[in-house]
């Protein structure tokens, strides 16, 4: 490498520390939006199926003017199957790269947000929330929703990060309290996880037949090995929807709390938070389908779950970041 | 099943036009003596050739073999060289050529190399598809796992390159001069020897590459 000047690195303010840890999330959050665009680009995205088999469906259910405006654009994209997929990817991936680089992170988080709020319209059927046969399990209130949130809680202050009074060590939403604030941060985070906690009550989650039904369907087309967990989680909690609907709000419940919650407790719930959004999109959501091959639009709402817990995680100072905002 | 032809026709030239962009950078780099990686350079000029005739049946040209052996020693030798950068000075080292971690050098195409080797060796390139045909290949079997992971290292490469895009200075970036009443002004920066030559044009090329890959991945989820 002639030419090249190696520096250590530049010690960071703890300030600063949590500015770089900003800028990960927002990296992340770019990955997501790229992968989508991949995924987009598979090859019978580009046929009338996409519209007739993927869009058209989410209309089935909603009423009024959502099931219309879905079955139009399922209508539209099926008669311009290829230059309708072709903008779709595009768009994704433009807001993957607008993210990333820095000059543009902000006009790639805005332009996210009124496409994420079409995707959930059209793309996901308003999370079936509508239709009353949404689940947290499998994805409600709607993966892409999470997507926006986090548009919003990675957004970049106009104050440079030494500027900003840094929050309390250990403290729920450190990261994000540099951008939006603590208490956006927290009312967010908060609306989130309480929506996902009142959609486990609903009456088609309620029946007793629910588990059974939920994870027999995730288990179709799954690799043996996951096939085989949800099968026996089907036969294992068959008849027992009520249980299981009334735990699971009761668990979304306290970590929607989490916040307000002694510092202590933060980080064990919080951990707690991440297991779950493994535990829902691996055995509720089966990884987005991603596994069972064929085409997908995007990996579901657990795994963008498990990024929003990391950017509420409690990141604590290291000794160095203290010693460099002391000296 | 097809991608659509504009589409494939457009990414065809934007890889060949990438191709001839790092010979380009090659020869210019050896007329006027500015600094360059020649094993990056030259692996790009056949990435482009190879990823052209992968979208384009009637581009292809040589065994596949022959393919596979060229990317499969650039994978080899893009990771020697980041293991000896990683053992020479270990992980938390800055570099000002890219304004990122020394290793992001040898990650980027470390990664373009591994998949241009899993692609070819997947069958993308020596399909039944009858040559000239617009059609991605697509091989039989469970592609997922590879393909996904590759998708993933190409994207987690693109988002390297593109944070890292801002500060990269070309030899002609206005740079700040201090004066001596505490003011600054700036000026445009003098041409050297041994400066890079347009690193931010071959990030962006770097960039294009890696989702222009993973768009032929894509086919294989």
């Amino acid at each position: 490498l002639a030419g090249d000047r190696d520096l250590d690195r530049p010690q960071l303010g703890a300030a600063d520390a949590l500015a770089r840890k900003l800028r990960l999330l927002q990296l992340a959050l770019a990955g997501f939006w790229m992968f989508d665009g991949l995924l987009q680009l598979q090859p019978f995205m580009f046929t009338q199926l996409f519209g007739s088999e993927m869009l058209a469906p989410m209309a089935a259910g909603n009423r009024g003017f959502v099931a219309h405006s879905i079955t139009w654009a399922a209508k539209f994209v099926t008669a311009h199957a290829e230059l309708s997929n072709t903008g779709f990817a595009g768009i994704q991936l433009l807001i993957g790269v607008l993210i990333a680089w820095r000059p543009t992170v902000k006009v790639g988080l805005a332009l996210s947000l009124p496409w994420s709020l079409a995707v959930w319209w059209v793309g996901e059927g308003l999370g079936r929330m509508a239709t009353g046969e949404g689940s947290p399990l499998t994805g409600a209130p709607g993966a892409v929703l999470v997507y926006a949130l986090l548009a919003v809680l990675l957004w970049p202050r106009e104050e440079p990060p030494s500027r900003v009074s840094v929050p309390a060590p250990s403290g729920f939403g450190r990261v994000s309290q540099l951008s939006t604030g603590l208490v956006t941060a927290r009312v967010l985070w908060v609306v989130l996880w309480l929506a996902m906690a009142l959609t486990a009550l609903l009456p088609f989650n309620r029946r007793s037949s629910a588990p059974d039904n939920l994870f027999k369907l995730a288990a179709v087309g799954q690799p043996a090995w996951l096939h085989g967990i949800q099968r026996h989680l089907a036969n294992g909690l068959n008849g027992d929807g009520l249980v299981v609907a009334i735990a699971l709000a009761a668990v979304l419940g306290i970590i929607a709390g989490v916040g307000f919650l002694p510092a202590g407790l933060q980080r064990p719930i919080l951990a707690f938070a991440a297991l779950l959004a493994v535990v829902i999109w691996a055995v509720g959501e089966s990884f987005g389908g991603l596994l069972a091959g064929g085409p997908q639009t995007d990996p579901n709402s657990g795994a963008i779950l498990l990024l929003l817990v990391v950017a509420y995680w409690p990141f604590a100072d290291r000794v160095r970041d203290i010693e460099a905002v002391v000296v | 099943m097809t991608g659509p032809k504009p589409l494939t026709y457009l990414l065809v030239v934007a890889m060949l036009a990438t191709s001839a962009y790092f010979v380009g950078r090659i020869v210019v780099a050896v007329l006027t003596k500015r600094a360059l990686r020649y094993d990056v350079n030259t692996a790009h000029v056949v990435m482009g050739v190879g990823m052209a005739g992968m979208l384009l049946g009637g581009l292809r040209f040589g065994p596949v073999v022959a393919w596979e052996v060229v990317f499969g020693l650039l994978t080899v030798w893009f990771l020697l060289q980041a293991a000896r950068l990683l053992r020479a000075r270990g992980w938390q080292r800055w570099d000002d050529y890219c304004g990122q971690n020394h290793l992001s050098h040898y990650f980027a195409h470390l990664a373009m190399s591994a998949s241009m080797f899993y692609m070819f060796a997947a069958g993308m390139y020596s399909s039944s598809v009858a040559s000239g045909s617009m059609m991605l290949s697509q091989p039989s079997g469970d592609y997922f796992l590879p393909a996904g992971a590759f998708t993933l290292l190409l994207i987690m490469a693109a988002l390297w390159q593109l944070d890292g895009l801002g500060n990269k200075r070309s030899a002609r970036s206005p740079v700040p001069i201090a004066l001596a009443d505490g003011g600054e002004v700036t000026e445009l920066g003098t041409v050297v020897a041994g400066a890079p030559l347009a690193p931010r044009l071959e990030t962006v090329s770097h960039v294009l590459m890696c989702l222009t890959m993973g768009y032929m991945l894509a086919g294989l989820l």
